[in-house]
């Protein structure tokens, strides 16, 4: 625990959660700490959610702070705020953790800047569905609801990636609201947040050790299941036979490349025409195998995505929500990103500072490959 | 002026045997068709060329991964000919890409027929399917429109072209008939007898 996650600042929060945060934003407005504050609010059709930039105070309390649902990642949205750069106005965001991470990744891939905007996390019981909640919202509402107010982070009614998401509280924000008994603790975890708790006069007094061992109890039940859900996985990725079988149903849409935060190329190849052949060359595999599938290389497509973007994979679930034939492509990426990220010793959004493994080459890295080189030298040279 | 074939073994046979007949006469080069890839019962559109693999192919299956008028879009102009079996509304979807110069017909035989529509991509991924297919092929056989399938299909006009090569009749007939609808056709028949 570093100095400054020792104490928070305890939030009034008797209207509830949901009302506090917004309490806290519309304060931050009106003591022009921010110019405008970028928050989730129900659409008018009252099924889904959309990511809403707020100038007005008053608007602010038509917004849901902790939406249900996750339609889009929330780093998209800041991202086409920031693409070109930072832009007038000073910001608060805030999102899900997950969506925290994916913004950090942007941030490294120069699709985000950060440099007014400040992010705010909470945390995260999980999101429900999509298409859960745009069949009935109002139950969909309730449920959420109810997990929020038992602050329950094993329910059976999350999205599958978030049951075993243990990345669900603390992240790379610069100030995190944290949901326990007592209400809300605002947690300040960079400079800009402890600038932020000065400028409003707030005093972190609130021990944060309840909070944090109540954290590492609900993460320890969630590295659980993810290891069992991952021990499934394994046997249906692992092998090109098994590979095949649980991507057959593919109907090669590319939703889950369009939702996906991390797949940010706005050319990409399997987009691009190069990836089309023409009429010669699709004969050709058939003749050659006897039979070819169409759409072309769909395999191709989800590996050639795996190796693109799973070192940057967040796991916030949203190709998963977005896939029409229900393959369970979330679980499938978090667990593949699991491995590549663990090979290369790194964490997606853990930290600005941590480097891409794709843009550092270290000498010392992927050691059992280098072992492999010395020893066919060795052999090659016993030939010679 | 069209001819009618008739048949007494089961239509979806009878097209696979024409199928076989056409590839392995040489008369086309492959055969484009609906096909199960699985035993769990996935099916996407495959370019056949191997006689031993129309086995697989399931030409009449209720399910449409894709819309078949866009994936031959993709790989057309063909060179060698090739036979395909579409829906109506896929077979149109062509048509019109064809007008947009994003597909071409030559060299191309199109078999298609009267459709019963398909059912929910949703409901197939879900295994929901299988037990629905006997209740959808009576309703297809009655003429009727069968509760499970898509809002879409249920309020289809267009479920029966008249002007691919061959149209293959299933809409209230007990085992359907194949009309020869093009000089194409009518000649691949010729060839046959």
């Amino acid at each position: 625990m570093t100095e400054i996650l020792k104490k928070g600042v305890l939030l009034e929060a008797k209207s509830g959660i949901q009302a506090s945060i917004l309490q806290f934003f519309q304060d931050t407005i009106e003591k022009k700490l921010f110019d405008a504050v970028m928050l989730p609010m129900k659409v008018p059709s009252g099924d889904s959610f959309a990511w809403i930039m707020i100038k007005e105070q008053d608007i602010i309390t038509d917004a849901q702070p902790l939406a249900p649902i996750m339609p889009v990642n929330a780093a998209k949205a800041l991202k086409r705020y920031t693409r070109k750069g930072k832009g007038k106005y000073k910001i608060a965001a805030l999102m899900k953790p997950c969506e925290i991470r994916a913004t950090i990744e942007l941030t490294k891939l120069n699709q985000v800047h950060l440099e007014d905007v400040t992010l705010f996390s909470y945390d995260c019981v999980g999101a429900l569905p999509m298409q859960d909640y745009i069949n009935n919202p109002k139950i969909g509402d309730e449920k959420f609801s109810k997990l929020l107010a038992d602050k329950n982070w094993n329910s059976e009614d999350v999205k599958p990636v978030c049951k075993i998401c243990d990345k669900f509280s603390l992240s790379a924000s610069d100030l995190h609201f944290a949901l326990n008994d007592q209400g809300l603790i605002l947690l300040s975890n960079s400079e800009k947040g402890e600038k932020l708790l000065t400028d409003l006069n707030l005093k972190a007094e609130t021990d944060l050790t309840k909070w944090q061992n109540y954290i590492e109890e609900q993460k320890a039940i969630k590295l659980k299941n993810r290891e069992e859900t991952f021990e499934i996985i394994k046997g249906m990725v692992e092998g090109f036979e098994n590979l095949t079988e649980t991507f057959a149903n593919c109907i090669g849409c590319h939703n889950c490349s369009s939702s996906c935060p991390i797949c940010y190329c706005r050319q990409c190849y399997f987009d691009s025409s190069v990836s089309k052949p023409n009429s010669d060359i699709v004969m050709m595999r058939a003749e050659d195998r006897g039979a070819v599938s169409l759409p072309l290389d769909r395999i191709m497509f989800h590996t050639g995505r795996m190796a693109h973007m799973s070192l940057s994979c967040v796991s916030c679930g949203l190709c998963s929500d977005a896939c029409p034939v229900n393959i369970p492509v979330a679980k499938i990426f978090s667990y593949v990103a699991s491995q590549t990220q663990k090979t290369f010793e790194y964490s997606a959004g853990a930290s600005v500072g941590d480097v891409l493994p794709m843009k550092e080459y270290r000498l010392d890295e992927l050691g059992e490959l280098g072992e492999l080189v010395k020893s066919a030298e060795v052999q090659e040279g016993n030939h010679e | 002026m069209s001819k009618i074939l008739k048949t007494n073994n089961p239509i979806e046979q009878t097209l696979k045997d024409l199928l076989k007949y056409l590839l392995d006469s040489k008369h086309v080069s492959a055969v484009f068709s609906l096909r199960k890839v699985n035993k769990k019962g996935s099916v996407d559109y495959g370019l056949i060329s191997d006689v031993a693999k129309l086995n697989e192919i399931a030409p009449l299956h209720p399910i449409m991964p894709a819309n078949a008028g866009q994936l031959l879009g993709r790989f057309t102009p063909m060179d060698k000919p090739v036979v395909a079996v579409v829906r109506p509304c896929e077979f149109r979807a062509f048509v019109e890409l064809t007008k947009r110069e994003q597909g071409q017909m030559d060299n191309f035989l199109f078999i298609t027929y009267s459709c019963g529509g398909v059912f929910l991509l949703k409901d197939y991924a879900e295994d929901k399917i299988k037990k629905k297919l006997d209740g959808y092929w009576d309703s297809v056989k009655k003429g009727e429109i069968h509760e499970s399938i898509r809002n879409s299909c249920k309020t289809c006009e267009h479920i029966a072209p008249l002007n691919s090569d061959i149209f293959i009749s299933l809409i209230g007939e007990e085992n359907g008939k194949i009309y020869l609808t093009s000089d194409k056709a009518e000649k691949c028949w010729k060839d046959l007898k």
